[in-house]
């Protein structure tokens, strides 16, 4: 029994349930030769519904057991970066793309070991600031300032 | 041949040649940034053409073009983000390369390929525009089905041994295609209330975190279980000598043939092409096995195949005037604005600039190997940053790609997004490039369903399909695809059990 195919198996068909009920909402076609547009995404998701059941349903049946000793999914690094990324996103626009970039460099490089502080703020800065100059006045890519910087 | 002649002594006088090299250089600077591709690259040139003779800013905006579909693939090699969609196919054995120590002969092998692919469909270019124009016009819904779903099958190739996770994976694509209004009616599908996911999904920003974050994410911890000294490095762009050809040189035409038809086909593109010669090339490449593990004979298939896209592309632009994808429309804009009309008879009544744009073509693609070793080593002092430092740099320039890309902020939480997701699904064991695949040839696959419907009307399926020769063999040859590695498998299964018996 594969422990992890069966749960991924179950997660796949709770996502097409999940995406199924999208589905539901639409108005019928109003002309005769109107496309159904949940008709495609309808016929994909039992698709990905059945594949999600076979991926379970092989998992049970599947000798061996979880062999592999692989490196866990969520570990304090990954969710870390994983949260770094998720307040970048959030503060984008909020603080702006400086103070978001800057602290997101520095944040990552001290999640995964670098402990020379100093080098790494410096790094981070100079790298930020280069990219900048580069977004402004060679792409010509205006972006977001935040309220920081008005 | 005095007329090609005669365009060859314009693009190598001193301007142009200046142009064609600066041209070849930008794009592939800007597209080696993780998600800004020819589209941005060509845009940022445009203003400066307007002042120039109209050779001088074909040349610029053509070395630009193909500087930018050969750029991606140098990240795409080192860092495992492409740098363009159409770069996608080629980080799957690229990177791997890189991560033995091969990293220069990798981008030798792209860079080699791509000049092949370029060079290969200016030719078809000079001698065939008008003919293979008109044969571009016989390409309907059905045609483009069958194109599409030839395309589709290379889920299964680039699946390896978890060909259920890969084909998960792939349906996951293009329901992520569908994200968004429908394109038939004003139906707002799979946007769970949210008004910022009406417009769908950037292809670029979903590539960008599929690839790119998700190894972020996944580094993070793997660094603490890995010996010092993985960071690569790559010290020179290292070329393929003609030895190493031995064998591969039929992959090579083929998938340069495949680019050049797939590009002359309107609203298809490089992605499209890049993966349709991949599948071919695991099909039938002797050294299938190998493929994803580092193997030189899919990065010639991708890149050959995606270069020969910009040649391919510029048919129906000046034969026809029907712009293929979003680059060749700022293209045909720039032809107008320089007072060059693109239709039929443009190749009889203005000879001369069609064939000096060709040759301008022909010049970038032999150009990017001087920008390329440039590029390279440019790259090179990158990969000296401690892994550390260059994986937040990684993120911030992808999110900043994703943004720069349509400058809206949404784009940045779907790169997060879909990182974040890729990561969990690359830590279960489904493959990634089938994601990427289904997300690309989706929304040509689901508008190529509507648009043959509409079409077909009262008419019986089968009869539909027999009217169309190309369409036909388009679909036979997916059939054959498809069964071929399935006869394959069960062959060496009953050979295995005779000889265990």
């Amino acid at each position: 029994m594969k422990t992890k195919d069966i749960v991924c198996g179950l997660c796949i068909v709770g996502l097409s349930a999940l995406l199924y009920t999208q589905t539901t909402s639409s108005a019928e076609p109003v002309f005769a030769d109107e496309i159904d547009p949940m008709q495609y995404p309808r016929y994909l998701i039992y698709l990905l519904g059945i594949m999600g059941i076979a991926l379970a349903g092989k998992g049970l049946v599947a000798s061996g057991g979880n062999a592999n000793a692989d490196i866990p999914i969520f570990t304090r690094h990954t969710v870390g970066v994983m949260a770094v990324l998720v307040l970048y996103a959030a503060l984008f626009v909020t603080l702006g793309f400086f103070v978001t970039s800057v602290a997101t460099c520095f944040a990552i490089a001290l999640i995964m070991g670098y402990r020379k502080l100093p080098l790494l703020a410096g790094a981070s800065l100079l790298s930020i600031v280069l990219i900048w100059l580069m977004y402004l006045y060679i792409l010509r890519i205006p972006l977001p300032a935040g309220s920081l910087f008005g | 041949m005095d007329m090609i002649l005669a365009a060859f002594q314009e693009v190598l006088s001193p301007i142009p040649l200046i142009m064609n090299l600066i041209g070849v250089m930008i794009g592939m600077i800007i597209g080696a940034l993780p998600g800004l591709g020819s589209v941005v690259a060509i845009s940022i040139c445009l203003p400066f053409t307007f002042g120039m003779q109209p050779l001088q800013a074909m040349a610029l905006l053509l070395g630009v073009y193909c500087g930018s579909n050969c750029g991606g693939s140098i990240a795409a090699v080192l860092i495992n983000t492409p740098g363009t969609p159409q770069a996608a196919a080629t980080s799957i054995d690229g990177y791997p390369m890189a991560r033995m120590g091969k990293g220069g002969e990798a981008i030798g092998w792209a860079l080699a390929s791509s000049i092949f692919g370029g060079l290969f469909s200016c030719i078809v270019l000079v001698f065939a525009a008008p003919t293979v124009a008109s044969f571009a016009l016989r390409f309907g819904p059905l045609e483009t089905f069958g194109l599409i779903l030839m395309g589709l099958t290379c889920i299964s190739s680039v699946s390896g041994k978890n060909q259920l996770k890969g084909l998960i994976a792939g349906v996951l694509g293009l329901l992520l295609a569908c994200v968004g209004m429908s394109p038939f009616t004003p139906d707002a599908r799979f946007t769970f209330g949210l008004y910022a996911l009406d417009g769908g999904m950037d292809t670029v920003a979903i590539i960008v975190g599929v690839f790119a974050i998700s190894e972020v994410i996944d580094r993070s911890e793997r660094i603490f279980h890995e010996k010092q000294g993985t960071v690569l490095n790559v010290k020179n762009l290292c070329m393929p000598a003609l030895s190493q050809y031995k064998g591969r040189i039929w992959n090579l035409v083929k998938s340069s043939i495949i680019g050049t038809i797939v590009g002359i086909l309107p609203g298809t593109g490089a992605t499209t092409a890049a993966f349709v010669a991949y599948g071919e090339a695991q099909r039938s490449s002797p050294r299938r096995d190998k493929f994803g593990t580092g193997e030189p004979d899919s990065i010639i298939a991708a890149e050959s195949a995606n270069n020969a896209v910009t040649g391919g592309a510029l048919v129906p632009s000046l034969a026809l005037g029907i712009p293929g994808d979003p680059v060749t429309a700022i293209m045909l804009a720039t032809f107008i604005l320089h007072g060059i009309t693109p239709r039929v008879r443009l190749m009889v009544d203005n000879p001369s600039v069609v064939y000096g744009i060709f040759v301008a073509l022909a010049v970038a693609n032999v150009l990017m190997w001087p920008c390329c070793s440039v590029t390279t080593r440019i790259f090179n002092y990158l990969l000296k940053t401690p892994e550390p430092i260059l994986m937040g740099l990684i993120a911030v320039l992808c999110v900043l790609g994703s943004y720069g890309a349509r400058g809206n902020v949404n784009d940045v939480a779907v790169t997060v997004g879909a990182g974040i997701f890729a990561y969990l699904l690359r830590k279960c064991g489904f493959p990634m490039p089938p994601v990427v695949i289904g997300l690309v040839l989706g929304q040509q696959f689901e508008m190529s369903i509507g648009q043959m419907i509409l079409y077909k009307g009262d008419m019986p399926w089968l009869e539909y399909i027999l009217n169309s020769p190309i369409a036909t063999c388009l679909l036979l040859v997916t059939v054959f695809i498809i069964l071929v590695p399935i006869v394959r498998r069960a062959l060496s299964a009953r050979k295995e059990e005779k000889a265990a018996s």
